[in-house]
């Protein structure tokens, strides 16, 4: 207990307001004692003369931060929409003894990013994830070696890589390092010559040429890259952009929090090898705390300002970066990179892209282009595919993961799908002033399109049609696989630009609930619309007969009916509630829920039709 | 036609001022300050926008979005106590698309909100049934749907109050709208209440949150006056005073405080000042109350302590620092024994008049009726709900029998007389019993800020002899203001006194003495703002213009009293004498000192 006293105490004493952040020292404070006491919340706030009951409402909006003590062997399940957690919940208290006051089971929506795999937390850590729940009760079992931390990630890097030479030196830098920002520091000074990095850079093309060949962002990023290799270029600069981040795809804080020590990593390696000047982030007034975390994890706490962000009573300040542009929306950027574009140099199927799309929408297009700006030349990234890239880095390095597949890659979903034929691909598009094409219709494949799983946009050629229910406009295709397309317009969910991967057969209704839940979890609270909006709407949607008659089996028929739910008043009321969510949010959390939920119940219509006014369920997921 | 042109005119000519801007509201267009919020604008031209969550246009959350306006060019729609005004803007305040929209929103308030409105306590002064009337509820949802399927996600985090506490939080009745929030952290600034959680499991935390004992409230109840449904209120002692009504063993005695007596006609829909002392006392004695006693009595002898106290200071007889600080209101006490420990020997030595009254009554009542004091049951009414929590301090209890034993507000009077069936208003006058009953005219002022230390200054002067100066030199510590400095000549010397209302200006004053950066001989703390006058055991309204109303029907009475100096008071004297022997004697010192305690939590 001392010892842990004089820790604590050395991280408060250290911490400083101006240059850390509060989010960090609560995380690295339960690190120690698993959770955060009374005793040390009054500290923190005599220290920095916050009064202790704005502390406590910040440390309880997050949920991973914990006021009560909890068992050493806290598992916590994902409670995302899709995946049937259920099952694995149920097998987990079979096949593990849960019964014990030592372990406790949590259900934590804020896990994971994909929307596709049930995952699993065990004492903070990512212990399995699995598409299917019978993998999951096995796998739990076994679960080991999982590289979490840095310094494991880079001695197995060292054994992958077999540098012997360096070994013992990158040994000592890795025991002895501190902070991430002293990591760098010092494989900076030791290893001028670029052998680590490059070593790196080669791993990850090959695992991308293999593995990730779909992912037009990341490809594109890389073909960039290669202009930078062969060209003579005085200045380079690498732009990080923020601007199909959808929140709830992210707002997961505390796997990000997780990454950033490798984004870093990897963007210093990136300047290193090919010697970039600076780093400019293009983003949106949205993410501006995206940029704090990547700034060597800094969340500033503001003293006076406690705000309405969406993450409440936290409000982000940018520090370090100083090449930072925020623009309010995506169009300011596109203006803002179209009148600097300069056609360089493209890979072909980049190029192929840039002219075949007359209509192509601006916001993606600087994916894969090199850019001249202030004359910097430039190349770009989404933040996505960062964070995709540093997962990547992150697997090079860790050993076999052939038959588990990893929540971190959520782009070798597809690849997965193949062989499990239960699950299909839905996707989804906008409703813009430009009409929207699709492409690479060539790479469908046997039953399944091979979608990367990102939200960076993907366009489809030749695809412009109006067959819809309310407003909506469905996309058809013309050509020859048009069948197989058919297949898949069957169970497609409309969105803001999201793909979403989900096991066939999935009743819109019930998916529409769990994903209401979830946006539930993610909303502050504060303003009405968003708090009671999204629970009414829970109520709405979970009070259907069909699925209340799975709990009340023995009520007869007449009880729903004389109960008053599902009527065809109740559809007008959801739509209502959700236009009003829309026009009074002023963030984006809200108005993002609203408008995705709305998309969905006016593609589904008919679904929904069926449950409230026939009660029925087309898909035969809901039994009678 | 013509005076339109001439508007226009105008309005081309003034727009090229930068502190003006031009707006259109409802079609109506105008040139309003610049840094406004469209609320505010709206306020010009009489134009009503239904809003919650903002109150005097300080605080600015935008939470519950009723204000919502719609703004032409923008899609969603702007709350408009969060927007300030630009120029050019066109705005529609009560279209079909914001009306539609703002109907939602208040089902959507209200579908958390328990519908106990027959047996509500706020009923008929809710804020949320005029909001309802103002803009329609059909209830769409809230009735006819089970509670909460969700609910097994939802933490039960909040639970229901039941501590030692007076307030008590309803967490069914909240809606959260933060304004509890923002009068204890901004204007109170004793940050007990706070937002815990998230998403739907967001709720209000007051102290006896189960997790983390953080228990700073100081009971001093401005909560309650601000929140616009009933998930706040007091105790209520109501039950109690019946009961020790009802038995007729038992000597009732009733304390009623100057206060009360001209704003306890709020209830029975009176204006604001209106006096209902004799008819108050009529009805307590036909309800079979044994004595009813005039607080601003023990005003007047606590006047005369304080100014011996002070004396005592001034002439370096005692080892006790200077300033002196009054203790008559529990929570600057409180505050004291919380934030500024350094400050506690500064704290008068004597009890609250309240405290001093009833222990005193308690003595006279034994000794000459021959009843023990066990019998003997003391009421008090007051503005104040901290008294609540005053009356139950250790210090202040006599063989573990509270001095004070039963403490009620103005509304809870006003129920006493309703359940009684007594029509107050119509009732004759009659007076107080003796010999509790006559005070000067400091005495009645001590409800209003500053009142205090007029009544000690006069009385410091009858102390050291001085003759009795009849001039208006008070008038400049009874203003409305929030701090007050000023300097009186007493004899040779020149006292410096401050006074200060409301507990965030009580702090900052407080804070200014522990650097010592100001140097004082006298300081009057009160803590509602406006002195008790702002008290939250009266009517809803406590807006500036209430609180100016009842101070001056304070004055009013204090000018009209002929006694004007509490040391004129005759029957002090008399029971100083009859009880005490002498303000310094032993047996003085044990009856009405008080004391102090260091606390964290209360």
């Amino acid at each position: 207990m001392l010892d842990k006293n004089t820790k604590v105490k050395e991280l408060i004493n250290n911490f400083n307001i101006n240059t850390s952040s509060l989010y960090e020292l609560f995380i690295d404070i339960q690190e120690i004692y698993g959770y955060i006491s009374d005793p040390i919340l009054t500290i923190i706030s005599e220290k920095l003369n916050i009064h202790k009951t704005k502390l406590l409402s910040i440390t309880s909006s997050y949920p991973n931060l914990n006021l009560l003590v909890k068992p050493a062997n806290n598992i916590q399940i994902c409670s995302k929409l899709l995946c049937n957690n259920d099952s694995v919940y149920s097998n987990l208290i079979e096949n593990m003894d849960l019964k014990t006051k030592e372990v406790s089971l949590t259900e934590n929506s804020n896990i994971a990013f994909c929307f596709a795999c049930p995952t699993v937390l065990i004492a903070n850590k990512l212990a399995f994830y699995s598409f299917s729940s019978s993998e999951c009760s096995t796998n739990v079992l076994k679960m080991n070696n999982h590289f979490d931390d840095i310094r494991q990630l880079i001695e197995h890097f060292i054994q992958k890589t077999k540098i012997k030479t360096i070994n013992s030196e990158l040994i000592n830098i890795v025991t002895n390092f501190t902070n991430t920002q002293e990591f760098i520091h010092c494989l900076k000074n030791k290893f001028n010559s670029k052998s680590i990095y490059k070593l790196l850079y080669e791993n990850i093309k090959n695992s991308i040429n293999n593995k990730m060949s779909n992912n037009l962002g990341l490809n594109n990023f890389l073909s960039s890259l290669n202009f930078f290799d062969n060209n003579s270029i005085q200045n380079r600069s690498i732009v990080l952009i923020a601007v199909d981040f959808e929140p709830f795809s992210f707002i997961n804080l505390y796997l990000v929090y997780k990454y950033t020590d490798f984004i870093i990593l990897f963007l210093v390696f990136l300047s290193e090898l090919f010697k970039f000047n600076r780093i400019v982030i293009l983003i949106r007034n949205d993410f501006k705390f995206l940029i704090d975390l990547l700034n060597y994890k800094i969340i500033s706490f503001q003293n006076n300002s406690i705000s309405s962000n969406y993450l409440s009573g936290i409000s982000f300040e940018i520090k370090r970066i100083p090449n930072l542009i925020i623009f309010e929306d995506r169009s300011a950027i596109a203006n803002f990179l179209n009148n600097k574009r300069i056609q360089v140099h493209n890979t072909a199927d980049a190029r192929k892209l840039c002219t075949t799309n007359a209509n192509f929408v601006l916001n993606e297009h600087f994916l894969y282009d090199v850019y001249d700006i202030n004359g910097h030349y430039t190349c770009f990234i989404n933040i996505v595919d960062l964070f995709k890239l540093a997962s990547l880095l992150k697997n090079i390095i860790s050993i076999d993961t052939t038959s588990i597949l990893s929540v971190e890659q959520p782009c070798f979903i597809t690849n997965y799908l193949k062989e499990t034929p239960q699950y299909e691909i839905i996707f989804s598009y906008t409703k813009s002033n430009n009409p929207i094409t699709f492409y690479e219709c060539n790479k469908f494949n046997n039953d399944f399109v091979t979608i990367p799983f990102s939200n960076s946009i993907f366009i489809f050629n030749n695809i412009t049609t109006n067959k819809s229910t309310k407003d909506c406009e469905f996309p058809i295709y013309s050509e020859n696989t048009e069948q197989k397309l058919d297949s898949i317009l069957k169970n497609l969910l409309l969105s803001c630009n999201n793909i979403i991967v989900t096991k066939a057969n999935l009743c819109p209704v019930k998916f529409t609930y769990k994903f209401a839940c979830y946006l539930l979890d993610q909303s502050c609270g504060n303003c009405v619309h968003c708090r009671e909006g999204l629970l009414v709407l829970c109520n709405l949607l979970s009070n259907i007969p069909i699925l209340r008659r799975r709990h009340d089996q023995n009520q007869t028929k007449n009880y729903f009916f004389k109960e008053g739910f599902a009527s065809d008043s109740k559809l007008e009321i959801i739509e209502n509630l959700l236009e009003t969510i829309i026009l009074s949010s002023t963030c984006y959390v809200g108005y993002t829920a609203g408008k995705f939920l709305l998309s969905i119940f006016r593609c589904f219509y008919k679904d929904f039709e069926d449950h409230y006014v026939r009660h029925q369920c087309s898909k035969k997921v809901c039994k009678i | 036609m013509i005076p339109e042109k001439n508007t226009f005119i105008d309005t081309k000519t003034l727009i090229t001022s930068p502190n003006e801007v031009k707006i259109t509201i409802n079609g109506i267009s105008t040139i309003v300050p610049a840094g406004i919020t469209i609320l505010e604008a709206a306020k010009f031209l009489n134009i009503s926008i239904p809003n919650l969550c903002s109150m005097n246009f300080t605080n600015r959350f935008g939470k519950c979005r009723l204000c919502i306006v719609e703004l032409k060019g923008c899609e969603i729609l702007l709350p408009s106590c969060k927007t300030h005004v630009r120029n050019g803007m066109i705005i529609e305040t009560h279209s079909q698309k914001v009306r539609k929209v703002r109907k939602m929103l208040l089902e959507l308030l209200l579908s958390s909100h328990k519908n106990e409105c027959l047996t509500c306590t706020r009923h008929i002064k809710c804020q949320l049934q005029k909001i309802c009337e103002e803009i329609g509820f059909e209830n769409l949802f809230c009735n006819n749907m089970p509670k909460n399927s969700y609910i097994g996600k939802v933490k039960s985090t909040n639970l229901k109050n039941n501590g030692s506490h007076v307030i008590v939080y309803n967490s069914d009745k909240c809606i959260k709208c933060g304004r509890c929030i923002h009068i204890c952290n901004e204007i109170q600034q004793i940050e007990a209440i706070t937002y815990l959680g998230r998403s739907a499991n967001l709720s209000i935390a007051l102290h006896d949150y189960s997790v983390l004992n953080t228990s700073l409230c100081n009971s001093c109840g401005q909560c309650l006056l601000v929140c616009p449904s009933g998930a706040l209120e007091y105790k209520s002692d109501l039950e109690n005073v019946w009961e020790a009504i009802d038995d007729k063993h038992k000597t009732v005695i009733v304390l009623l405080s100057p206060t009360s007596k001209i704003s306890i006609g709020e209830e029975f829909n009176k204006s604001p000042g209106t006096q209902l002392c004799g008819q108050i006392i009529t009805a307590l004695k036909k309800l079979g109350v044994n004595f009813v006693f005039d607080m601003s009595f023990a005003a007047d002898l606590s006047s005369l302590l304080y100014a011996q106290e002070l004396h005592n200071r001034l002439s370096n007889n005692s080892s006790k620092k200077l300033p002196l600080i009054t203790s008559s209101c529990p929570t600057v006490v409180m505050l004291i024994e919380q934030h500024f420990c350094d400050l506690i020997p500064n704290l008068s030595i004597y009890k609250s008049p309240q405290q001093l009254l009833a222990k005193l009554a308690k003595i006279w009542v034994s000794k000459n009726y021959n009843v023990n004091i066990k019998d003997i049951y003391v009421i008090s009414i007051v503005p104040c709900t901290a008294k609540k929590v005053e009356a139950n301090r250790l210090e202040n209890k006599t063989n573990g029998i509270n001095d004070v034993n039963y403490v009620m507000t103005n509304k809870e009077f006003a129920k006493l007389m309703k359940e009684a069936g007594i029509e107050l208003e119509n009732l004759p006058t009659s007076s107080f019993d003796l010999p509790f009953s006559f005070s000067s005219g400091c005495g009645i002022s001590y409800g209003s800020s500053g009142g205090i230390i007029e009544g000690t200054i006069e009385s410091l002067r009858y102390i050291q002899n001085m003759p009795n100066t009849i001039s208006d030199e008070f008038y400049k510590i009874h203003t409305m203001n929030e701090i007050k400095y000023s300097d009186f000549i007493v004899g040779n010397s020149k006292i410096t006194v401050a006074c200060a209302s409301g507990l965030g200006y009580c702090k900052e004053l407080l804070t200014d003495l522990q650097r010592g950066h100001v140097k004082l001989d006298f300081v009057e703390l009160l803590g509602c703002p406006g002195g008790c006058v702002g008290g939250s055991g009266q009517g809803f309204d406590s807006s500036f213009d209430t609180r100016s109303m009842r101070v001056l029907a304070l004055l009013r009475e204090d000018r009209a009293k002929s006694i004007r100096r509490p040391s004129d008071n005759a029957m002090v004297h008399l029971i100083i004498k009859e009880l005490l022997e002498n303000i310094n004697s032993n047996k003085a010192q044990s009856i009405l000192e008080a004391k102090y305690y260091k606390r964290y939590n209360l």
